[in-house]
């Protein structure tokens, strides 16, 4: 008859248990029996949440890490969850998240590294210096951009051609990594500007990113309209305007070519340009 | 102070490069700072098979590395001023790597010079008569980046030792010359 009536009060309590959590554990801590009973429930709700989130992300981080290094990734071990009481279940479920994020971390540096150690080891197997994955003369052209760049060692176009790739692959790796925490495949614009704002050594491009923002919002229409010249040049007009060009590179243009080029045609040109820029997507 | 000089100089070349990326934007190799091609190949040696690239994506990267030779280039420049040399050499632009940041870069470019000087001092220079490039390079399985004739351009163009030559002739014709030299190999 005891029994009987320990049944019948645990079926009075269970209702508030599911409706409240803090007036569960309120409850179970007046009656051990009930306190049993409780456990499955906090089983359930975290049963459901452990097999979706190693699956998406552990393949592609492996991936990439395989192209960086031909090391193998560590496996994650993660420690089964047991909750031994009502109280402890939030607390274990933030340390795993914790876990998580400090893990990911841990994987990006090591890729950074390997990235790094690869490179050394390529540039000291280097036989062929003639045959540089970025052209010399345009990389020698940007060099000569700068007034104030007299001569330039026969050497340097060669070792920009270098460090400009070793540039690329870098800020590509780190946006492919920024990629990956959103769980997509297309690395997009996006990723870059978000590895320039939280990366110390690119600081120096930030103005990049705020130009193209200012020209998109429409604010720039002023610096357009002002840049007209120099796109005009390069849109292959005759080749007359090109001693202009050179004089315009340091000075503002004067009034009177200004308004050779109105703002409609500058509108019709850019529009024309983002179109072709969205339809570039692979 | 002198950061502040220096800011209000990037902002022109800002203003420049502006219009070379609006042309960019467009996707005509031509006009382009680097060709998209090379730029492209580059980012796909490391990210998977299965990534893809945005459109968008190219053309920031290829702003970033037009912005990047510029950038370093300056602090280059500005060194070998500083000690009164007329030709910006190699070890200035190593020294710019540290001073900026970049210094992961320092030892692979001082490797890579090193190997630079040694393949020239072997007979790479062209005053040697250079043996004619390999085929295949560990760098392109598919073949050689180059084609012949801009492999010839390539060579015509990039003196040995130092820009004497091209800095010596007048800016105007030398400019000229050069633009039209590129186009028509292009």
């Amino acid at each position: 008859m005891e029994s009987k009536s320990a049944y019948g009060g645990a079926i009075g309590v269970w209702t508030p248990m599911r409706e409240s959590w803090g007036s569960a554990s309120a409850v179970t801590s007046a009656r051990p029996f009930v306190t049993n009973n409780v456990i499955p429930a906090i089983w359930s709700r975290i049963a459901p949440s452990l097999p979706p989130s190693p699956l998406p992300r552990r393949p592609r981080s492996a991936l990439a890490h395989c192209r960086a290094s031909p090391a193998s990734v560590s496996p994650s071990a993660r420690a089964s969850p047991t909750p031994p009481s009502p109280r402890s279940p939030p607390h274990q479920h933030q340390q795993h998240a914790i876990q998580q994020v400090q893990q990911l971390q841990q994987q990006q540096k090591e890729q950074l590294q390997a990235f790094w150690a690869d490179q050394m080891a390529e540039v000291e197997q280097m036989t062929e210096f003639k045959l540089p994955n970025l052209p010399l003369a345009r990389i020698k052209k940007i060099m000569k951009a700068d007034e104030d760049v007299k001569m330039i060692a026969g050497e340097a176009p060669a070792l920009f051609a270098k460090a400009c790739e070793m540039f690329i692959l870098d800020m590509t790796l780190r946006s492919w990594q920024h990629t990956e925490e959103g769980r997509r495949r297309t690395l997009q614009r996006s990723d870059v500007e978000a590895v320039i704002k939280k990366t110390d050594i690119f600081d120096f491009l930030v103005d990049i990113i705020t130009d193209d923002k200012m020209k998109d919002d429409g604010m720039g229409s002023q610096a357009a309209s002002m840049v007209s010249p120099y796109t005009s040049g390069g849109m292959g007009f005759s080749f007359d305007l090109y001693p202009n060009q050179h004089h315009l590179a340091y000075m503002w243009p004067p009034q009177e070519q200004q308004e050779q080029w109105p703002p409609q045609e500058q509108q019709e040109q850019k529009q024309k340009q983002d179109s072709d820029g969205g339809g570039q997507d692979e | 102070m002198a950061g502040n000089k220096k800011r209000g100089g990037r902002n022109m070349d800002q203003v420049k490069k502006a219009a070379v990326r609006s042309d960019g934007v467009g996707g005509s190799a031509t006009n382009a700072e680097l060709p998209m091609a090379n730029l492209v190949r580059l980012i796909k040696k490391v990210l998977p098979g299965k990534a893809k690239i945005g459109g968008a994506a190219k053309g920031l990267t290829h702003d970033c590395a037009v912005e990047f030779v510029g950038f370093v280039g300056d602090e280059a420049s500005e060194k070998a001023k500083a000690e009164h040399r007329r030709t910006v050499a190699p070890e200035d632009y190593l020294g710019s790597f540290g001073d900026l940041g970049f210094d992961r870069y320092v030892d692979p470019m001082d490797a890579y010079i090193h190997g630079y000087r040694e393949f020239e001092r072997a007979g790479g220079n062209r005053r040697v008569a250079p043996p004619p490039p390999a085929a295949a390079t560990p760098l392109t399985p598919g073949g050689p980046t180059f084609t012949d004739a801009e492999l010839q351009f390539l060579r015509s163009v990039i003196p040995s030792r130092s820009d004497d030559e091209y800095s010596g002739s007048s800016p105007a014709i030398g400019g000229y010359g050069y633009g039209y030299g590129y186009g028509k190999n292009m």
